[in-house]
């Protein structure tokens, strides 16, 4: 397989012009929280909806000094987040780490890490239909409109009658969010579980959507509600009594495992990253007891 | 050829870009980007730094006040388009610029963006001594924990006032970044207010 080399290609992959497009939309996003800022998106050596506006992101802020993370859907050795890291890594150089607290460039995919973000710390996360109108209405100019004019009862009833035909309300992933009081936005495909992490966080998130063509960002300390009826309050999935086989965490976010053999059940933390932190100090912790 | 020191469009423009974006992400905070700025022997060199970050042949600029060779530096180092303030995407007020313009008739004349189109407004890179020892003045909106108190100038002071008093409809608006010659940067997004309470 042929490696790609540092000098072959611009620090960051990226052309210094791409990189000002991208960095201008990112600050016009910060302004306006929850507003998406079209921009020109760049062909990457990954197709489109394989992470490209989260990579684009990332190579536009990331410097020499930088420490980068990367997962996907929690896990930091999946195939997607290990490719992406490669990218990153080979055409700048930067250190990568599997811990939340070493990095302050963490690029996700459906996934906002379990130990809490701090605000030297930034999120990027990929997002594959940026836009939470898209079911209202098909055309671009239309769900402009409507978010100019805060129109949003498309949204409402949507979620209304989806609770009357599926009793909840709620969307497994990438349930809308509204962004500090004025834009609905979708929050990337996170679990629910994920979502109250959104408001007021420490972090700044962004969000980049390489096909839609679209970034947008929720600044440190900004209001984001998760969309709820007032008599149908806003959930998360329960993860009550439930504990990982592999760490002993509780109140965390899993993944189901079944074993078609046995018909057992298992649970394991979805945060690869926290899980492996949790068994080295466990482990440490033992040693230093002998 | 010296070539230690000098500014570098790829390193030194992604600290800056990196400065830039901490100071509009935590309004009222102070980012430096000093390293950089010292690289740059020319006067309003921290204005010229932004510049360069963020201007190419895609995006206009307007130089308030009898900066002219800021005017031309940018132009010639970045193909930034000069346009009038009315149609500027970034507009640069070097110290000075009073004489030409006041801060009410600058807020009036810059592009807000639309309604649909927010993001095609202006952005100010308004040039202070300092970013501290003035008034003290409450700051709240998104970015701030609760909020926050800051010292700027009076005539920092007077932007954010004149800014609220515009009463431009979100998410309508203009950024305001206040820099200082040595590198200093306050950034200061449509949605802050003045005083008020979240």
């Amino acid at each position: 397989m042929e490696t790609i080399k540092r000098n072959d290609y611009n620090f960051a992959f990226l052309d210094e012009g791409s990189k000002r497009e991208i960095r201008r939309a990112i600050l016009h996003a910060i302004a306006i929280p929850g507003y998406q800022v079209p921009f020109g998106s760049r062909e990457l050596p990954i197709g489109r909806g394989w992470g490209t506006g989260g990579i684009q992101l990332t190579m536009s802020l990331i410097g020499p000094n930088d420490t980068l993370k990367v997962i996907d859907q929690g896990n930091d050795d999946s195939v997607n987040a290990v490719s992406i890291k490669r990218l990153i890594c080979s055409t700048t150089g930067v250190e990568t780490t599997t811990d939340t607290a070493e990095a302050n460039i963490i690029q996700s995919r459906h996934r906002i890490p379990e130990e809490p973000l701090r605000e030297d710390q930034v999120l990027v996360l990929q997002v594959p239909t940026p836009e939470p109108l898209r079911s209202v209405d098909a055309h671009e100019a239309v769900t402009r409109q409507l978010h100019a004019d805060a129109e949003y009862t498309g949204i409402w009833v949507n979620l209304f009658e989806q609770l009357l035909t599926r009793g909840s309300a709620f969307k497994g992933a990438d349930h809308p969010v509204m962004a500090d009081d004025r834009y609905v936005m979708n929050p990337s495909p996170i679990p629910r579980y994920d979502n109250p992490k959104l408001d007021h966080a420490q972090c700044l998130y962004l969000f980049g959507a390489g096909r839609e063509k679209k970034i947008y960002a929720v600044p440190p300390y900004t209001k984001v509600e998760s969309l709820a009826f007032d008599d149908h309050p806003f959930e998360q999935e329960n993860m009550e009594g439930r504990k990982c086989r592999l760490c002993g965490a509780e109140h965390v976010y899993f993944d189901e495992i079944f074993d078609p053999e046995t018909g057992e059940r298992y649970y394991q933390c979805s945060d690869t990253g926290y899980c492996l932190k949790r068994q080295n100090e466990q482990k440490a912790e033992k040693e230093g007891l002998r | 050829m010296i070539t230690e020191n000098q500014f570098d469009m790829v390193f030194d423009c992604q600290q800056i870009f990196k400065a830039l974006m901490n100071a509009l992400a935590r309004p009222g905070h102070i980012e430096t980007m000093a390293p950089q700025i010292e690289k740059l022997e020319t006067d309003h060199a921290a204005l010229l730094a932004a510049g360069l970050t963020l201007l190419d042949n895609w995006r206009s600029f307007y130089v308030c006040g009898d900066a002219p060779e800021l005017a031309q530096e940018l132009k010639e180092m970045t193909y930034g388009v000069p346009a009038e303030p009315e149609k500027a995407d970034y507009v640069f007020l070097p110290r000075g610029y009073q004489n030409q313009k006041s801060i009410r008739e600058m807020l009036e004349s810059v592009k807000i963006g639309t309604l649909p189109e927010p993001h095609k407004s202006a952005t100010l890179f308004i040039e202070l001594d300092q970013l501290c020892g003035g008034p003290e003045t409450t700051l709240t909106g998104p970015g701030i924990n609760g909020a926050i108190t800051v010292t700027l100038p009076e005539e920092g002071r007077q932007w954010l006032v004149e800014r609220q008093a515009m009463a431009f409809e979100f998410p309508c608006g203009v950024e305001l970044y206040f820099i200082t010659p040595q590198g200093q940067i306050m950034g200061i997004p449509r949605k802050i207010k003045v005083g008020g309470t979240r």
